[in-house]
C-alpha cells in the first residue's frame, strides 16, 4: 500500500498566507551601482531596518538612500541638525526631497514623530536618542515594516555630540535586519600642509540576519555617484 | 475673448535677495515697504516673489495722465523708499540696490524693458502694440532671468519634451541658431511643438509678445470666491493663518476640478473696525495651497507690522482673478511619485503641527563658503513643497574659498553667537597651542588635537586656508583659517578620521567632521 508522505508545511502555510492575505510585495528601493554586489536583493528591502556604524556611516547611509530618492521617494533625516547638504548633495540624493527633523528626545515622544513621518516618507535616516528604549524602538520598526519604508539607523561616531561623549559602543536597541558597517580605510590627497582630502576609500561590511553570508568591498565614497558640489 | 496680453509695469529688484541677506534682514520684511511705497500711487499691485512688483496701467495710467509719468512717478517712490531701507548701511550693500521699471504689452517684454532700464536707472516704457518688434532684438537668454516673470518650463505642460529649464532652452535654441525672440518668432508654431512639445506652443507665443497662456475661452466655474466670516474677531495669527489654509484648501480643489489653477488671487482681510487688508498676488506657475497660505502669511505679517489693525480680525476672503488651465499638475492614477509627494507633505504637516514648525526643515541654498552655513535649514511651512526647486548643486561651483570636494557629513555652526561648534585645542610637537600669524603663517606643523578630553595624533593636515568674510562691514566681518586635519584616536584601534578645525579669535573650533 504505497501511502504518498504528506509534505507538512508547504499546503498549511500557503492557506494560512491566503486566507491572512499576502502584503502587496513592492520591489526593493534602487541603490548606487557601485552598493549593488554587497546586497543579495540588488537593492534596500522595503520594511527593513539597516543598521550603519563605522567611521563612515552617515555619509554611506546617505548614498544609500541616494538612488531610491533621484527617483521620487522622499528622505527624512531625524535627529542630525548638523547634516552637511553638500555631503547630501554629493552622496545624489534629489536635495527637493529631503527633510530634516528634530524630534523630541523623550523615548516616547520620539517614537510617535518618527512613526508620523514612516507614513510619508520611503526612506528615513535616524540617529536614535541615547533614551530610546529597545519596546519603542521594536515598536517603530514594526510600523516600518508595514507601511513599506525603509529605516537606516546611523549610529554617529564620537565625538559628534558636543559636549556629551557617547560611549564607543552605544546599545543596540534596533534589531536590525542588515549591518552596514563601513570604515575608511584610505584618505588621499591630503600630505604635510599641501592640498587637500580629494578620495575616500571605504570599505563596507554587508551582514547580519537577513544576509546569507557576509559580503564585502571596498567602495571609493567620493565618487559612488557622480554628483560633485565643486 | 481677445487674445492680447494686457499692458503691465514690472518693477523688479534682481538681486533683491542679497541685498537683503546685506542688510541682515528678511527678504520679505525688507521688501514691504517697497511694495508700500508702490501700492501709495496704485492700489492693487500683484507681489510674486520679494524683489518683483507688476500691476496693470490702464487704471493708473489714465488717472496720471499716461505711462511714462506713471512709470516715472513709481520709479521716483521706489527709489525713496530704497533709500530709507538701505538707510546706513554700507556701500557695498548698494552694488545689489539696482532695480529696473518696464512698461509693455505683456510680462515677458515689460520685464525684459525691467532689465534694460537697470542700466539706465530711468523707466523704458515700450509703446503700446510694439512689444513684438521689441522683443524681436532680445536675447532668448532673457527667458533664464525671467522665469518668475513667466513661469518654470514645466508649468501647466505635461509633456515637455527634453528640457527641464530655461537654460535647457536657451541652449538649445543657440544651438539652432535662434539667437533672439524675432529669430523665434519667425518660426511656425507647429515647428516649434514639432520640437519643443506643448512647450513650444508658450514658447511660440512668448517670443509673439503674447501672454504665455492664451486666455480661456472654457466659461469661469460658478461660486469661485471663498469667503470666511467669524462671529467674533479673532485676535490670533495662527487661528487666521489655519482659516487661509482651509479656504486654500477648498478654492485650489474647487478650480481642479474645473481643471483649473490660478494665477492671481486676490485676498481680502478685514478687521473688526471696517479696516482692510487687500492685496493681489501673482504666481506664473499656478498658486498652489501652500502658496496661498504663505502669501496670507506675507500680507497679515505686513498689515499687523505697518498698520496695527485696532481689533481683531473678521472675516478672510480669497477671490481668484485669473485662472489658467491646469494640465501638468494631475496625480498619476496608481500611485506613483506625485503620490508619494502627497504623502510626504501629509506627514509633514501632521509633525509640525504636533511638535512646531521649526521642528521639520528643508535646506534652502545660501552660497557661501562655512559649509554650516552654504545651506539654510527653513521652516517646512515657509515653504511651498509641491513645487520646491533647490538650487545649489551646480551653483556651489562659483564659490571660491569653499570647502573642495568631498564635503564633510557633519557640519557645525562656527560663528561665536550660536555656540554650535565645540571648541578644540590644535597643539603641536611641543604641545604648545598653535598660532597662525597675520599673514597666514602657521607657528608651528600640527602634532595633536583635543577634542572634549580625547587625545587624537594629527596624521595629515591641508591648509591653512584663509577665509576673510564681510571685511567691508564691521558689524558682519569675520576672519579665520580653516584647517583640514586627518587624525587617529590615541590608544584605541587605528581608525583615521578626518575633521575641519576652525582658528577664530586664537580660539580653534571643530567646524566639519567626515562621519
Amino acid at each position: 500500500m504505497g501511502r504518498t508522505p504528506v509534505r507538512y508545511g508547504v499546503g498549511v502555510a500557503t492557506d494560512l498566507r491566503s486566507h491572512l492575505g499576502t502584503p502587496v510585495v513592492r520591489a526593493p528601493l534602487p541603490i548606487a551601482p557601485s552598493f549593488t554586489p554587497l546586497f543579495a536583493d540588488g537593492g534596500l528591502v522595503r520594511g527593513r531596518t539597516v543598521a550603519c556604524t563605522g567611521d563612515a556611516a552617515l555619509s554611506t547611509a546617505l548614498a544609500l538612500a541616494a538612488s531610491a530618492t533621484r527617483l521620487g521617494s522622499w528622505l527624512a533625516v531625524i535627529g542630525v541638525p548638523q547634516l552637511g547638504v553638500g555631503a547630501a548633495i554629493e552622496a545624489g540624493v534629489a536635495i527637493e526631497r529631503i527633510v530634516l527633523a528634530q524630534p523630541p528626545r523623550a523615548s516616547r515622544e520620539w517614537v510617535a514623530t518618527v512613526a508620523a513621518l514612516v507614513e510619508g516618507f520611503d526612506v528615513l535616516i535616524v540617529a536614535p536618542p541615547t533614551s530610546l528604549s529597545a519596546h519603542d524602538a521594536r515598536r517603530l520598526q514594526t510600523r516600518v515594516a508595514a507601511r513599506q519604508s525603509v529605516l537606516i539607523v546611523v549610529h554617529l561616531p564620537p565625538p559628534l555630540a558636543p559636549h556629551t561623549r557617547l560611549a564607543p559602543h552605544a546599545p543596540q536597541v534596533f534589531g536590525a535586519d542588515l549591518d552596514v558597517r563601513a570604515d575608511t580605510v584610505a584618505w588621499s590627497g591630503i600630505e604635510q600642509g599641501g592640498s587637500h582630502i580629494t578620495q575616500r576609500m571605504v570599505h563596507v561590511r554587508v551582514s547580519g540576519r537577513r544576509c546569507a553570508s557576509p559580503r564585502e568591498a571596498t567602495i571609493d565614497l567620493s565618487c559612488a555617484t557622480n554628483q560633485r558640489v565643486s | 475673448m481677445r487674445d492680447e496680453p494686457t499692458r503691465v509695469v514690472v518693477v523688479q529688484f534682481p538681486h533683491w535677495s542679497l541685498l537683503a541677506a546685506a542688510l541682515g534682514r528678511g527678504a520679505r520684511s525688507a521688501f514691504e515697504p517697497i511694495v508700500r511705497a508702490v501700492v501709495a500711487h496704485v492700489p492693487l499691485v500683484e507681489v510674486t516673489a520679494p524683489g518683483i512688483i507688476m500691476f496693470a496701467t490702464r487704471g493708473p495710467s489714465r488717472y496720471v495722465g499716461g505711462d511714462t509719468p506713471l512709470a516715472a512717478l513709481v520709479h521716483t517712490a521706489v527709489a525713496d523708499a530704497l533709500r530709507a531701507v538701505i538707510g546706513d548701511a554700507h556701500q557695498h550693500a548698494q552694488t545689489h540696490a539696482g532695480f529696473g521699471i518696464g512698461v509693455a504689452d505683456g510680462r515677458l517684454a515689460a520685464a525684459i524693458a525691467a532689465r534694460h532700464s537697470m542700466q539706465t536707472s530711468a523707466p523704458v516704457v515700450v509703446p503700446s502694440g510694439a512689444a513684438h518688434h521689441w522683443l524681436a532684438d532680445a536675447s532668448v537668454r532673457a527667458l533664464v532671468e525671467c522665469v518668475d516673470v513667466i513661469g518654470a518650463v514645466g508649468a501647466g505642460v505635461p509633456d515637455t519634451a527634453d528640457v527641464s529649464s530655461y537654460r535647457d532652452v536657451v541652449s538649445l535654441l543657440e544651438r539652432l541658431g535662434l539667437y533672439r525672440f524675432g529669430d523665434v518668432a519667425a518660426l511656425r508654431e507647429a515647428d516649434l511643438i514639432g520640437r519643443f512639445g506643448a512647450f513650444g506652443r508658450d514658447l511660440s507665443r512668448l517670443a509673439r509678445g503674447l501672454d504665455r497662456h492664451p486666455p480661456l475661452t472654457a466659461p469661469a466655474p460658478p461660486d469661485r470666491v471663498c469667503m470666511r466670516q467669524f462671529d467674533a474677531p479673532v485676535e490670533s495669527r495662527d487661528a487666521v493663518v489655519a482659516t487661509a489654509d482651509e479656504l486654500a484648501v477648498g478654492l485650489t480643489d474647487h478650480l481642479a476640478a474645473h481643471g483649473l489653477v490660478a494665477v492671481r488671487v486676490h485676498v481680502l482681510i478685514e478687521s473688526d473696525h471696517g479696516e482692510r487688508s487687500e492685496r493681489m498676488w501673482y504666481r506664473a506657475d499656478g498658486l498652489g495651497t501652500r502658496a496661498i497660505v504663505e502669501s496670507v502669511r506675507w500680507q497679515l505679517d505686513a498689515w499687523i507690522q505697518h498698520d496695527a489693525p485696532t481689533s481683531g480680525v473678521v472675516a478672510v476672503r480669497l477671490s481668484p482673478e485669473q485662472v489658467i488651465a491646469n494640465t501638468g499638475r494631475q496625480a498619476t492614477l496608481w500611485g506613483g511619485e506625485r503620490d508619494g509627494d502627497r504623502h510626504a507633505q501629509r506627514a509633514i504637516r501632521r509633525v509640525a503641527d504636533v511638535n512646531g514648525a521649526e521642528s521639520v526643515t528643508v535646506p534652502a541654498w545660501r552660497g557661501g563658503r562655512d559649509p554650516a552655513r552654504m545651506f539654510e535649514f527653513v521652516r517646512s511651512d515657509a515653504v511651498d513643497l509641491e513645487r520646491r526647486v533647490v538650487s545649489g548643486g551646480d551653483a556651489a561651483v562659483g564659490w571660491r574659498g569653499a570647502v573642495p570636494s568631498p564635503s564633510p557629513s557633519l557640519v557645525f555652526d562656527t560663528s561665536e553667537l550660536s555656540n554650535g561648534a565645540p571648541e578644540i585645542a590644535v597643539l603641536d610637537a611641543r604641545q604648545r597651542p598653535l598660532v597662525v600669524n597675520a599673514r597666514h603663517a602657521m607657528s608651528a606643523e600640527p602634532a595633536r588635537v583635543l577634542i572634549n578630553d580625547v587625545v587624537y595624533d594629527v596624521v595629515a593636515w591641508a591648509g591653512p586656508w584663509p577665509v576673510e568674510e564681510c571685511w567691508w562691514d564691521q558689524r558682519r566681518a569675520r576672519r579665520t583659517v580653516r584647517l583640514q586635519l586627518l587624525v587617529r584616536d590615541v590608544g584605541s584601534l587605528p581608525v583615521t578620521r578626518a575633521m575641519i578645525a576652525v582658528l577664530e579669535r586664537s580660539v580653534w573650533r571643530l567646524a566639519a567632521w567626515y562621519a
